[in-house]
């Protein structure tokens, strides 16, 4: 458990820096660099002890701690002074921009919290769309669903034995062809009226999923469950829609 | 207040009327409708009719002691529940609510709000730590998105809040986001209190923003 602390307490170098910082007391502008180095290495040691996985980001820090450290024992060249940039110089200016934004994220988990309190309306789902507006094409899994409906239908009739036909798909797709020719448009369960054998209405189904693939057919229903409709492409293709309805 | 808002039209529909659409439409719509599409909606004749309609609608529910109001977020106005209803309603949606964003993911969002457009290398050099999971999880969450490619190697993408951020943390706009002199001010507040090294183990404490009653 207290692993889970640690690796939430800190999420990357700078906020282990920052830690120690204000632990220490340490004015932030003027880093004692030498001791923040060794307490950052000790944090590592102890986190590797407890066999954690310390980020490459962390070590990448305590390179640049190291960095910093030599650069700040070379001796300064007392004429170049105005020249001479403090190596903290850059890690404390990371340290500030980090710390405002690790501010403002205390800040922003405030108003999540307080927005968490309230609920707004929730996400609407659509009451059943208007007749007028055009349907949409169906896939394989809708085609199924409505087979299994008329698979449904099949199992309360009653069921009388008869000398299979042996239909092929391609006499009921000449059967399909010879019926949306005449109507332009059909409704899918019409093709299985009548008294089918299981067979014959697979043996449909697949004539219908064949001229489908073939384009001579498109399935469309107004919304998910609702009636298909099988057209002619071009033919009741609502797309230059005035207002024509069907059923 | 607006006494001469119907003295232009003939057709003016009157107050009352307006006041209603608009809660039919606060009360039907799933996100903050702003005053613009309000009055485009109901067909009155300014954004100032819209506001007065407003303010005199959460007057009424004020004063009904009604258990909702009226607040002005990401740009719009929307229909929420008091605060103090929060552990019922929270009942309600027990389990189904989304995670609170994590410390990272927060800092992470903080950083794209402030400085937006950004890339992930740019938001890495502020937060020291690679951020690839956070921005997945905020842009899976809706709150970021990307909104451009940069001019450096590669042209890396470069990510921007979304109105969905606004909404979740409950701003008007981002004029509503604290200034840094704010968070620094903030920030001197936070280390008056120096925090233990190792906070105590997370222990529930079953504010779940309820209220707890003392009874004594």
């Amino acid at each position: 458990m207290p692993y889970q602390i640690r690796l939430v307490q800190f999420e990357g170098p700078l906020d282990l820096l920052l830690h120690l910082i204000r632990r220490d007391k340490i004015n932030i502008y003027d880093i004692p660099i030498s001791h923040i180095t060794r307490e950052y290495l000790v944090y590592i040691e102890v986190m590797q002890e407890l066999e954690l996985e310390v980020a490459g980001d962390f070590f990448v820090m305590a390179a640049t701690l190291m960095r910093i450290k030599s650069q700040m024992l070379l001796p300064r060249h007392e004429g170049l002074e105005e020249e001479e940039v403090d190596p903290r110089e850059e890690l404390v200016r990371n340290l500030l921009e980090y710390r405002k934004f690790k501010e403002a994220a205390h800040c922003f988990a405030e108003k999540e919290e307080d927005r968490r309190r309230v609920f707004p309306r929730p996400v609407i789902h659509p009451v059943e769309e208007d007749a007028s507006e055009e349907p949409a094409e169906v896939g394989l899994f809708d085609l199924l669903e409505a087979l299994q409906g008329v698979f449904e239908n099949l199992k309360h009739q009653a069921i009388y034995r008869v000398v299979p036909d042996s239909v092929t798909v391609e006499q009921k797709i000449e059967m399909i062809r010879a019926n949306i020719a005449r109507r332009s448009e059909v409704l899918f369960t019409e093709l299985f009226n009548g008294k089918f054998t299981k067979m014959e209405i697979i043996v449909t189904f697949l004539a219908l999923l064949e001229m489908i693939k073939l384009g001579e057919l498109v399935a469309r229903q107004m919304s998910h469950g609702a009636d298909i409709w099988l057209y002619k492409p071009g033919f009741g293709s609502y797309i230059d829609a005035d207002g024509s309805e069907h059923g | 207040m607006d006494q001469n808002m119907d003295e232009n039209s003939s057709f003016e529909k009157d107050e009352q009327t307006i006041e209603r659409e608009i809660e039919a439409l606060l009360f039907a719509s799933d996100t903050p409708l702003s005053a613009a599409k309000l009055a485009g909606l109901t067909g009155a004749a300014s954004s100032r009719s819209i506001l007065s309609a407003i303010g005199s609608l959460s007057r009424f529910y004020r004063e009904s002691n009604r258990s909702y109001t009226i607040v002005e977020v990401a740009g719009g106005y929307q229909l929420i529940t008091l605060p103090e209803f929060s552990g019922t309603v929270s009942r309600l949606f027990k389990g189904k609510k989304k995670a609170k964003l994590t410390r990272p993911a927060l800092e992470t969002l903080a950083i794209v709000a402030y400085k937006q457009p950004i890339s992930r290398m740019q938001i890495e050099a502020i937060r020291g730590v690679s951020c690839d999971g956070v921005l997945a999880t905020l842009i899976e969450r809706e709150l970021i998105s990307i909104s451009g490619r940069g001019d450096g190697i590669g042209k890396p993408f470069l990510y921007s809040t979304t109105k969905k951020f606004l909404e979740y943390l409950g701003l008007k706009d981002f004029r509503d986001l604290p200034s840094f002199e704010e968070l620094e001010r903030r920030f001197a507040m936070d280390t008056a209190a120096v925090r233990p090294l190792v906070p105590p183990p997370a222990v529930e404490t079953g504010e779940n923003g309820e209220r707890q009653i003392n009874g004594q």
